[in-house]
């Protein structure tokens, strides 16, 4: 399921995939398979993504 | 210790000690380690070299299969080697290209695809060498000397892999 609270809450920050990937230290392409749903980060991830863009895990990442 | 063997220890010393340089060099330059993979990648990785492992088993036991029921020896023990690894490689490789986890977060594509043509075009070069030799079945048995067409192969396998990901990626950005 894609997870497009990820990618509203990226875009709001005028911030590209790749930006978003330089700060968690991953690549673009696993933030591009995060927000398609086709993979399930680990709360470690999970965790770097929300401070990086200033929200919350519930707010990311709770259904 | 003749030719092949001396020629074979200086190629093999040679690639580790440009490998440990250009590690060393890559990491001093940049403060980060390049060789890094981030969880995802890691994933995939595992997943490619297990793909890759269960090749060269299927590999193998289809040479046997085959030599057993044929009752006829038609392949080198030496090519079985050469052959399976390339397959294995291949697949490996091309499992992790395609699934976006074989660069390193902080690499330059780019110059895996310079090095990889490169190496593609030399095989090639060698493999002539060999097929106008007539090295490769010698009294119907395929010899080791087919190293050289199949990393060939193997070489020029991964850059069209690697050239069409590439091209699908950036057309997915545009």
């Amino acid at each position: 399921m894609k997870n497009l609270k990820l990618k509203s809450a990226r875009a709001a920050l005028d911030l590209s995939q790749q930006d978003l990937a330089s700060k968690v230290n991953v690549s673009r392409q696993t933030i591009n398979a995060i927000e398609k749903g086709d993979y399930n980060p680990t709360i470690k991830l999970c965790i770097a993504i929300c401070k990086a863009l200033d929200k919350t895990l519930d707010e990311l990442f709770w259904e | 210790m003749n030719g092949f063997s001396t020629g074979f220890f200086i190629g093999f010393l040679t690639v580790w000690i440009i490998f440990f340089i250009r590690m060393v060099y890559e990491n001093k330059k940049n403060g980060v380690k390049n060789d890094d993979y981030d969880e995802r990648q890691q994933l995939v990785r595992y997943r490619g070299y297990k793909n890759g492992f269960y090749v060269i088993v299927l590999f193998l036991v289809c040479i046997c299969l085959i030599e057993g029921i044929a009752n006829r020896h038609f392949i080198d023990t030496d090519a079985v080697t050469i052959i399976g690894i390339c397959l294995s490689v291949g697949v490996h490789v091309t499992y992790c290209i395609w699934n976006e986890g074989y660069f390193p977060v902080k690499n330059n594509r780019k110059s895996f695809i310079i090095m990889a043509l490169a190496t593609a075009v030399l095989y090639i070069f060698f493999s002539i060498e060999a097929v106008k030799e007539g090295k490769i079945v010698v009294d119907g048995v395929i010899t080791g000397n087919c190293g050289n067409i199949a990393c060939a192969v193997l070489f020029t396998f991964i850059c069209i892999v690697a050239l069409t990901k590439f091209a699908i990626e950036k057309k997915e950005d545009e």
